[in-house]
């Protein structure tokens, strides 16, 4: 009795949520104060970052000029010089266009490979499944930090090599999560409807398992943008970042760190991108997920 | 609920009681001399308790100096070599035979330091091409009594005392009885003042005073070295009071260093020179490197004082020679105005740019030369050094990229002339000869600029000649008119241009005194406790 | 069950296989070799040709690959460190074991902080048991952990001296590296915690189970928790795992001797022995780890239990 309501339940939502999904999504996104402060700060980093050029010439974060290396904020450089004497509000702004731009481009590739193979494994299961499963347990087995130091020492360090050492090393995460939903969500009852009712397993893939899973899969991108960024902040401590002169927030503090108690803006102001650029995408990622799944609101 | 939150606050207060249980300081000081232990701060975990198989250079300065001695030292706060397990060593007329008399000392394990024990040292390490730089020149080592040992040369060679330096003396029966394990544990077969006692690779090396050292008891009994690899964490742990001796400090924080050490440390000029190396075989920009014009270009748009304002605070010392001629008695002097200085001038390297070929134009909009490689931390000092050179080069008009690569990575390429400009360390000894291994053509996998090849824009022969005729006397003014020559076309050549020398920054806690300044090879020996 | 766990573990055969591989197939593209770094920038190339061939360096990559799988298999031999001449085994051991150490450490630490915060707020929610620890954790989760790091150094080594600034020879050695360890994955517990939960609190058997009058701490603790526990084993089990390589940083940090940053200061030198090693432990103690989320999966969620049983009646 309970899973006969359960599935008339489920499915109701699920055709609900098809009709007018974005307004209504919207409409909920607004309701959280939390997450519209991250919305309107998020837009605020981008639209600058896009217009960085305009603001701040891409000379002025490379320029350098070592007479005044090391100098704190004033009127001329606001956030102050590095070590190089070169305006670290330039370099942030510059910077944050790569670490950004690396950071979206890796988490949209992972999470497409990531999801697709992990939906997969979890809907079919049986020899499929442990392909799958197997495949990536060997994957995964080699730790991230290692995978991505030796491939990045193979290739060397430039955005596409990033990139791609970034998403060799995130996209495993992405199927086992969305694996584990979909395990969950296969057994429901109006997969199994849907089953029953003959659509073919693309469609219920598609139409019915990933949009559920979507929460989790939502929460994971956000997240991972976010942890992206403070990857790659981690590999520029082991020394691996974007060639110099390329300001990279990443490398900006890994730069900043041996000077941190003689030049403490040198850390504190790029620390700060990265924290301020986190936090919005997180707030804004919590806000989708409330929005995303009405059951979580009561 | 309320039992779990419960739960969790007792759970913080265990983690509080921890934290406050670790108020008292690490270890007490231990009241006797005997027993106290001179923290040393190492950044790497040591690879080898073997002087031949230590390749790093913080390794070699416990196994070159603490551990293991040559026949020679080295003496950095005045310059030049010392007589160390040589008590005496005679020099034949046509300089082809060198006669050494032994010390005697005795190895850490008591046996006596006997002539075959150099011998089996020197056939050993002349089996590895790691030391083939110092030792091609020795036709054969053998023991005329037991505490005589006879070198002969196949050709003069005066700078021999340094390889009287690097080739330390190892215990052959101890050696060979350990195998090829030797190296891979403590051992005693040195006749340094200390022994290690505890190597332990991952965290730390204990040395322990050989009382039978032959020039008499070490005054400091235990040593440790803690390896620290962050600076910051070295700095902090020395303000705590963590480790006694910090060598080679950074210099980043220098400031703050001198803050908590008074009059407790001290900075000297390092012993290794960085240069930069123009690769007149470059493919970049279709050989735009080629041209000496634009290779002198580059070496007067390289700002050296601005270098040394950026990577090293303005605390480095400006190089003008390739050797500092204070300290090198055969090194050719700036003051003498043999060569070119290429003083700071970025007008005069617009000119030069233009002389060549290039207009106004290309240059405003950036004309290619290809990359800088170096090696080191992507944060190090040679990749600074390249940074800087990197935006002085933009100035004038010439866009390059830079490529920090690893050093096992980087030399190679450096030492096949793969690469279009390069920026390296040359570790200074006391002979401008050490000049050959960056100018001849039998320096193949040192030298990383070719001089004497098929179309060689130089007079590689005559560099050649010169070398020849430096190591061929012991007159120092005549060697320092034939070097002058040498370094003048080097120098015209705009191939291999030196920029600085790094400081080294050494601090040592409240009761320790410090014994010699040495900036590479501080000895252990010398220091000891208030 | 027991087949699974068996069919499992023998999985781990083709997994050193493949780990081994991948790295060999790595190396194989990374330039620099061995005997450059270890002869010195002043040996000859002759020289060092020779030296690769003596250590068998310079074999085709797929041959080094069986020779390796051969000794590793046939012998229990894991080879000898080109750099050190030391036993690969001898190396690692020490260090795996510290590093396995500190990881338990820092992910117990990590649950214990992270997963009560996270089942408190999803419960308190909009409370200040909510609102306080999720902006913590929010800014946690956006600073880079070597950041936090140099923080706790700074803060309890410098201005309190409360705690050693390097090593592990104590106790009071581990608790620097142990909290930088947990605390970012202590945050993201909590995120993943509460927001696990709070899709399980709303889910219909708990709504259910409130409506047929059961008390609202058996709902909770019982009901949601239980289901919500599932993606946190998971994310738990991967911290772990995370942790016991990842913890690179923080070693590098706190000069402590791991296995993670032994591998990443032998990468450049290329010295294979170690890496593959080293790798090799560490890819066999993750598989291990993950075996047993998938276990304790199986245990939390009768329905992927029953599947299981399902699978071994086919």
């Amino acid at each position: 009795m309970r899973s006969a309501k359960k599935a008339v339940q489920a499915v109701d939502s699920n055709r609900y949520r098809r009709s007018n999904r974005f307004g209504e999504i919207w409409r909920r996104f607004r309701k959280s104060k939390g997450a519209l402060i991250g919305l309107i700060l998020l837009l605020m980093i981008v639209v600058l970052l896009l217009c960085a050029e305009l603001l701040i010439p891409y000379e002025a974060a490379i320029k350098q000029d070592v007479r005044s290396a090391l100098a704190g904020p004033s009127a001329e450089h606001v956030f102050g010089c590095d070590t190089y004497g070169r305006d670290i509000l330039a370099r942030i702004v510059h910077g944050g266009r790569t670490s950004l731009s690396i950071a979206l481009w890796a988490t949209v590739c992972s999470c497409v490979v990531g999801s697709l193979l992990g939906a997969v494994a979890g809907y079919f299961g049986g020899i499929i499944d442990s392909v799958i499963m197997r495949a990536l347990d060997l994957f995964m087995s080699v730790p991230d930090i290692l995978f991505t130091m030796a491939v990045v020492f193979a290739l060397s360090a430039n955005f596409v090599n990033l990139l791609i050492a970034l998403t060799i090393s995130f996209f495993p995460n992405y199927v086992r999560l969305v694996r584990s939903q979909v395990l969950t969500l296969a057994e429901q009852d109006y997969v199994e409807a849907a089953r029953a009712g003959g659509s073919n397993n693309a469609r219920i893939i598609c139409s019915h398992i990933l949009p559920n899973a979507v929460g989790v899969i939502i929460i994971n991108v956000t997240l991972n943008v976010a942890r992206i960024i403070i990857y790659e902040s981690t590999l520029g401590f082991l020394g691996l970042g974007m060639p110099a002169p390329h300001p990279e927030w990443g490398m900006m503090l890994s730069e900043a760190r041996e000077v941190m108690r003689v030049a403490p803006h040198m850390i504190f102001f790029p620390a700060a991108a990265i924290v301020l650029c986190a936090c919005s995408i997180n707030l804004v990622g919590d806000g989708l997920r409330d929005a995303l799944d009405p059951h979580l609101k009561s | 609920m309320k039992k779990k939150l419960a739960l969790l606050m007792s759970l913080l207060m265990v983690l509080g009681i921890v934290f406050s249980g670790c108020n008292s300081p690490a270890e007490t000081d231990a009241q006797n001399p005997e027993d106290r232990v001179l923290k040393v701060r190492k950044k790497n975990a040591m690879m080898s308790t073997d002087w031949e198989q230590t390749t790093e250079s913080e390794d070699m300065q416990i196994t070159f100096v603490q551990v293991f001695e040559g026949l020679y030292g080295i003496n950095e706060a005045q310059g030049g070599y010392v007589n160390l397990l040589a008590k005496d060593v005679v020099i034949s007329e046509d300089q082809l035979h060198y006669t050494v008399t032994l010390q005697d000392a005795t190895f850490q394990n008591g046996d006596a330091l006997k002539a075959s024990d150099v011998v089996y040292s020197y056939r050993k390490a002349m089996e590895n091409p790691r030391f083939n730089y110092v030792t091609s020149m020795i036709d054969s080592v053998s023991e005329i009594d037991d505490k005589t040992v006879q070198f002969d040369l196949k050709y003069p060679y005066s700078p021999i005392a340094h390889t009287f330096f690097t080739i330390k003396i190892s215990s052959e029966r101890e050696v060979t009885e350990a195998g090829a394990s030797f190296g891979t544990a403590p051992h005693t077969a040195g006749t340094g003042p200390y022994m290690i006692t505890d190597f332990d690779m991952a965290s730390s090396i204990k040395l322990k005073a050989y009382d039978g050292y032959w020039r008499g008891e070490p005054a400091i009994k235990n040593v440790e070295y803690v390896v620290i690899s962050e600076d910051s964490a070295a700095v902090i742990a020395y303000e705590n009071g963590e480790i006694d001796y910090l060598h080679d400090a950074p210099t980043a924080e220098w400031d703050v260093l001198t803050a908590a050490a008074g009059d407790n440390c001290t900075m000297v000029m390092g012993n290794n020179i960085r240069c930069i190396s123009i690769n007149w075989e470059s493919k970049a920009n279709n050989g735009i490197l080629a041209d000496e014009l634009v290779r002198r270009a580059i070496c007067y748009a390289i700002d050296k004082e601005g270098l040394n304002l950026a990577v090293v605070g303005g605390r480095g010392v400006i190089a003008q020679e390739y050797m500092p001629s204070d300290y090198v008695p055969t090194s050719p002097k700036a003051s003498d105005q043999g060569f070119e200085l290429y003083e700071y001038d970025p007008e005069k390297a617009k000119e030069l740019l233009l002389e060549a070929g290039l207009t106004a134009a290309q240059l405003s909009e950036g004309v290619d030369i290809g990359t800088i490689l170096t090696y080191g931390a992507q944060t190090g000092q040679n990749a600074k050094i390249a940074q800087v050179i990197q935006a002085n080069l933009a100035e004038v008009g010439l866009t390059c990229g830079v490529e920090v690569l690893d050093i096992a990575i980087a030399s190679p390429r450096m030492h096949s002339y793969d690469y279009d400009m390069a920026i390296f360390a040359d570790s200074g000894n006391y002979d401008f000869n050490n000049i050959r291994q960056q100018v001849h053509s039998e320096s193949v996998g040192m030298a990383v600029v070719r001089y004497r090849c098929e179309g060689s824009p130089f007079d590689g022969e005559r560099i050649e000649e010169l070398i020849d005729q430096g190591v061929a006397t012991s007159d120092t003014a005549e060697r320092v008119t034939y070097y002058t020559e040498l370094w003048n076309i080097v120098q015209d050549s705009a191939t291999l241009f030196p920029l600085f020398h790094a400081p080294v920054g050494i601090c040592w806690s409240g009761d320790v005194n410090p014994g010699d300044i040495c900036p590479t090879y501080y000895h252990l020996y010398s220091l000891s406790w208030k | 069950m027991y087949k699974y766990i068996l069919k499992r573990l023998l999985f781990l055969i083709p997994t050193i296989l493949g780990v081994t591989f991948i790295i060999y197939a790595v190396m194989n593209i990374t330039p620099g070799d061995p005997g450059r770094a270890i002869l010195g920038a002043n040996a000859m190339q002759a020289d060092v040709d020779a030296y690769n061939h003596m250590l068998g360096y310079d074999l085709p990559f797929l041959q080094k690959f069986v020779n390796y799988v051969q000794d590793l298999f046939l012998k229990g031999d894991f080879g000898i460190s080109y750099f050190t001449k030391q036993p690969v085994f001898a190396e690692i051991w020490p260090r795996y074991g510290f590093s396995v150490r500190l990881a338990l450490m820092g992910a117990l630490l990590s649950a214990v902080i992270g997963i009560p915060l996270g089942i408190y707020a999803a419960v308190k929610q909009y409370s200040l048991w909510d609102t306080v620890p999720s902006v913590i954790s929010f800014l946690i989760a956006a600073i880079p952990g070597f950041v936090v790091g140099m923080l706790l150094l700074y803060i309890f080594a410098l201005k309190l001296n409360w705690l050693p600034s390097y090593g592990a020879s104590s106790l009071r050695h581990y608790i620097m590296p142990m909290l930088a360890l947990a605390i970012p994955p202590a945050a993201q517990n909590m995120r993943f915690t509460k927001s696990s939960m709070l899709e399980s609190i709303r889910q219909d058997y708990v709504r259910t189970a409130r409506a047929k009058g059961a008390p609202e701490r058996t709902v909770i603790w019982k009901h949601a928790l239980k289901n919500a526990m599932l993606p946190v084993v998971t994310q738990m089990g991967l911290t772990l795992g995370a942790l016991i390589a990842g913890a690179v940083v923080v070693e590098k940090l706190f000069s402590l001797p791991g296995i993670g940053s032994l591998i990443v200061d032998r990468i450049p030198f290329k010295d294979e022995p170690v890496i593959i090693g080293g790798t090799i432990l560490l890819s066999v103690c993750f598989a291990v780890i993950m075996l047993v989320v998938d276990v304790i999966y199986a245990f939390i969620d009768p329905r992927i239990k029953a599947k299981y049983v399902k699978m071994k009646g086919k």
